[in-house]
């Protein structure tokens, strides 16, 4: 009954148009930023805030490619985000102070047991490996890989599809915070992991620190986009859009469109970790509540805003919604009118419902259609 | 207060008038009364004791009751009471002087005395538990049977429970089932804490065990775990033990009892929530994510409901309930259709999409309600809902919950029916099964697209309505239930009634065993939840999958 949701193919030029959003974007980011904070025209604050914005950005960028090209909706992007968040956090946690060998957050929440005393407690196994940065590093990447590929290859193998598999998904998101936020598994509970004090030896109060970090999350991204950018240009990234298109036919061609699937979904959890990652040391917490399904569900938007099956307007999409909630969560007043914080669910709603019932696209349709317009008038 | 104390002075106003007669006469009341205000403690005991065995345990009780309240004042050498309390002009307090027996306002030149010029009766702070003592002992004798029952529990627990053994033991034998059972069990627990007889003891033991007696266990455990107690009276540790392997295993049927009854409500609700859901997500195949908005619309209407029939606590109106059911379906429903004219009807074809542009629906409804009504509010059941139904020891059913487990039921085979008999229902079911084939018939489909999916929406909104009866309202109570109804329906069965009801009421036993059995609440939920994304992985269509023709891909 529930039929597979076919995208219009995209328009011809549109890859030249998209290269060239993508090099706007590149430049504003790459360059106007850290040009402009040298000059001490914006503060250190904004640039570690359009940090944190980039590593949205990367999660963006993988959600497209499973949904925008592949046509697999997943709610649980959010998880794999908080995963590498975690392991990031988690070797942070040992930068912090330690009591007894233990990171003050876990040691604040630690639970007790019958017959347990302060003093008496032990460093849980799993914590042990994100002591190195480099292992820490390799963890973040293929913790959310491996456990995106399991969900994903049980989930497609069966054939679960369409909005079983968002449901599924975001089943699995519950399931994981409740999991993360219960003091006995040693993930600190609600709190998160905090107090971190040094990433690789620099102080994370530093001003300098955090430009590193913003120009690394920077670098990241373009890595990501280049390499996602390449992959849809492969044979590989061919069948994905065949997968969306008429999965069906596929299969009947010869191929395994659930191992294709896979795949993706890995390198998807793959990137969100590497985004949830980046993202840590620069907001300096890390929570169960990252992890909520709501906030799947919001990454999403930023690429149905953005425009999915462009890479670039995933990553304009993550940019632009969430300035869009900076600007419009602090009160303001213009006139007699008074804007409130409380009025941005509202705002977000109304985004949500105008994105797929106006602008199916995203934002990268009105530029199209902008570029289409002047063309006309110009040919007149 | 105020209120109450007026209709308690009517009572006993009907009551002394009818029993005066039996009674002391009117002097030896106040003399009675003047040696409360004695300043001796020994007299003011024996007047307490005095007033515990007058014959009307109901005049007993008022007088204790209004003894401890401190309602009782010295007066130009007489006991009164007041009928109240006022303030003049200065903010002096004025009492309004009454018979402190029949609350009959005496005739006197003044209708207020100054409360300066009287002299509060007080019970002291030692007499406070002697007081508590003999209120436990009036209420053994009076006529009402929950009160009787009360105090029968509780004469065990009581410093003085040796003064009540027998009364206890008149009522256990002569009184009906449940109030017989209580009494002799404390009489049976006060000889295990008083007596050091081993045989009183070794009866009391066989007794409480033969009973089953529930609050025993922990006193006879005591004794099994006082090696002192064991080694004195070896003889008593097998009778001790068998008692006490009784009562567990009836403590263990009371559990099962519990998990069952839980399970029961927490299903029902999940099959109350997931009936709306299968209608819109499985015959419509709408992910509508703002499916929980509407169950929290019908449980606001329900608040609103109460608001106008100004139904509180202390000022109940028994008929809102009977307007907030039909109220609570019509509004979500009218909200629910409203949705789907604006905004789901041009997303049939993308249901990925639908569930973006739903959500972003709920988004906006919950913020809409939270800025007209604020973050949480509290509805009170109708009287009638309130209470329990007592099968046997410990085991004792809500009855808010026996009504949405029989509002759940109703909800089953009215859509049932509506789907059976009538033309609207066969309408939807022809809509749903071949669009084209309908429209050419003459269905209007988009009149039945937009009717199911109100139906959808006021189940829920009933949903919502019956919420109310367990728990407070909040404008994101439906976030809770929608992941899970969504499971129910997935699990079930998408389009499937009966495997709506049948994997509702699966999920909520299950999850309420893992419960109340191993786990806690949180692991219960996660197990539940893995168990669920299992079964998909075998059973993608659900528990009743559809076979030959009808099974899609």
């Amino acid at each position: 009954m529930i039929k597979q949701n076919i995208l219009t193919p995209a328009p011809k030029g549109l890859d030249k148009k998209m290269h060239l959003n993508a090099l706007v974007i590149m430049m504003v980011c790459g360059v106007l930023i850290p040009v402009l904070s040298a000059f001490g025209v914006i503060s250190v604050e904004m640039v570690n805030m359009f940090g944190r914005y980039l590593a949205f950005a990367i999660v963006a960028l993988g959600l497209d490619l499973i949904w925008g090209y592949t046509g697999i909706l997943s709610l649980a992007q959010s998880f794999f985000f908080a995963l590498g968040g975690y392991a990031m956090g988690m070797y942070l946690s040992f930068q912090g102070t330690l009591f007894n060998g233990i990171p003050e957050s876990l040691y604040v929440v630690y639970p007790y047991a019958v017959g347990q005393a302060k003093g008496s407690e032990v460093l849980p196994w799993f914590w042990l490996p994100f002591q190195h940065f480099s292992f820490t590093v390799f963890l973040g990447l293929a913790i959310p890989a491996l456990v995106a590929a399991l969900v994903g290859f049980f989930g497609f193998y069966s054939r679960v599809k369409g909005v079983y598999f968002s449901i599924l998904t975001q089943a699995l998101t519950v399931a994981a915070t409740m999991f993360f936020s219960k003091n006995e598994m040693f993930f600190a509970g609600t709190n998160g992991l905090t107090h971190f004090k040094t990433i690789a030896g620099l102080s994370l109060t530093e001003n300098s620190t955090k430009i590193i970090l913003y120009v690394i999350t920077f670098a990241a991204l373009v890595l990501a986009y280049y390499l996602s950018k390449a992959l849809t240009k492969t044979k590989f990234g061919r069948v994905l859009i065949a997968v969306r298109d008429d999965e069906k036919s596929l299969r009947f061609a010869g191929f395994k469109p659930y191992l294709y699937k896979t795949a993706i979904f890995a390198f998807a959890g793959m990137l969100a970790g590497l985004g949830g990652m980046l993202y840590t040391p620069q907001a300096n917490i890390i929570t169960p509540s990252f992890m909520e399904a709501k906030w799947s569900i919001l990454m999403v938007i930023w690429v149905a805003v953005g425009g999915r099956g462009t890479l670039s307007g995933a990553v304009l999409g993550a940019l632009a919604i969430n300035l869009l909630y900076n600007s419009l969560t602090s009160k303001w007043t213009l006139g007699f009118f008074t804007w409130s914080p409380d009025y941005w669910p509202i705002v977000l709603g109304f985004l949500f419902i105008l994105v797929v019932l106006v602008f199916p696209q995203g934002l990268q349709s009105l530029w199209g259609q902008a570029k289409e317009n002047m063309k006309g008038r110009m040919g007149k | 207060m105020m209120n109450i104390r007026g209709t308690a002075a009517v009572f006993y106003l009907l009551i002394c008038t009818s029993l005066f007669s039996q009674t002391l006469s009117s002097n030896a009341f106040q003399d009675l009364l003047l040696s409360l205000a004695s300043k001796d403690d020994g007299v003011r005991l024996t007047a307490i004791q005095g007033i515990k065995t007058l014959d009307d345990p109901e005049m007993a009780s008022h007088l204790l009751t209004q003894y401890q309240n401190a309602l009782l004042f010295l007066w130009k050498d007489k006991v009164i009471g007041t009928a109240g309390i006022t303030e003049d002009a200065n903010y002096n307090k004025l009492l309004s002087p009454v018979d402190p027996l029949s609350g009959i306002s005496l005739n006197l030149e003044t209708k207020t005395v100054l409360q300066s010029e009287t002299q509060v009766l007080k019970p002291g702070r030692s007499e406070r538990s002697i007081l508590a003592s003999a209120q436990l002992f009036v209420d053994l004798r009076r006529s009402d049977g929950n009160i009787q029952l009360n105090a029968a529990r509780r004469a065990a627990l009581d410093e003085r429970a040796l003064e009540m053994t027998g009364l206890l033991q008149e009522i256990a034998n002569h009184s009906p089932g449940e109030l017989a059972f209580a009494a002799t069990e404390s009489l049976n627990l006060i000889i295990l804490k008083n007596s050091p007889v081993p045989e009183e003891l070794q009866t009391a033991f066989v007794n409480l065990g033969a009973m089953q007696s529930l609050r025993a266990l922990p006193e006879l455990e005591g004794f099994l775990g006082n090696p002192e107690f064991i080694s004195k009276y070896p003889s008593l540790k097998p009778i001790l033990i068998s008692a006490v392997e009784n009562i567990q295993g009836y403590q263990n049927w009371v559990k099962v009892f519990d998990i069952f009854k839980s399970a029961l409500s927490s299903g029902s609700i999940l099959i109350l929530v997931a009936l709306g859901l299968s209608i819109t997500f499985g015959l419509m195949g709408v992910i509508n994510m703002a499916h929980g908005e509407m169950l929290m619309i019908g449980a606001y209407t329900t608040y609103c409901i109460q608001l106008l029939f100004g139904h509180t606590p202390e000022n109940p109106s028994p008929l809102f309930f009977f307007v907030a059911l039909p109220a609570s379906f019509v509004i979500s429903a009218l909200t629910g259709g409203l949705i789907e004219w604006s905004v789901i009807k041009r997303l049939y074809k993308r249901p990925i999409e639908s569930l973006l542009a739903s959500y972003g629906v709920s988004l906006i409804l919950i913020q809409v309600i939270r800025l007209i009504f604020g973050d949480n509010r509290a509805t009170n059941s109708p009287l009638w809902l309130q209470g329990a139904i007592e099968l046997s020891q410990g085991m004792a059913i809500p009855i808010n919950r026996l009504f949405i487990f029989a509002l759940a039921l109703a909800s089953i085979a009215g859509i049932w029916l509506l789907f059976r008999y009538t033309r609207l229902g066969l309408d939807m079911k022809a809509t749903m099964q071949n669009r084209e084939m309908a429209a050419s018939l003459g269905i209007n489909t988009r009149r039945v697209d937009n009717l199911t999916f109100m139906l959808g929406s006021g189940i829920a909104g009933i949903a919502g309505f019956a919420l109310t009866t367990v728990g407070g309202i909040t404008p994101d109570m439906g976030k809770n239930y929608l992941v899970d109804s969504f499971l129910v329906v997935v699990t079930g069965g998408v389009g499937n009634m009966a495997g709506v009801a049948s994997s509702g009421m699966g999920i909520g036993f299950i999850n309420k065993f893992l419960e109340g059995t191993f786990f806690g609440a949180v692991w219960a939920k996660i197990l539940v939840l893995a168990m669920v994304i299992t079964f998909i992985q075998f059973k993608p269509r659900g528990l009743f999958a559809p076979k030959g023709r009808l099974s899609d891909d």
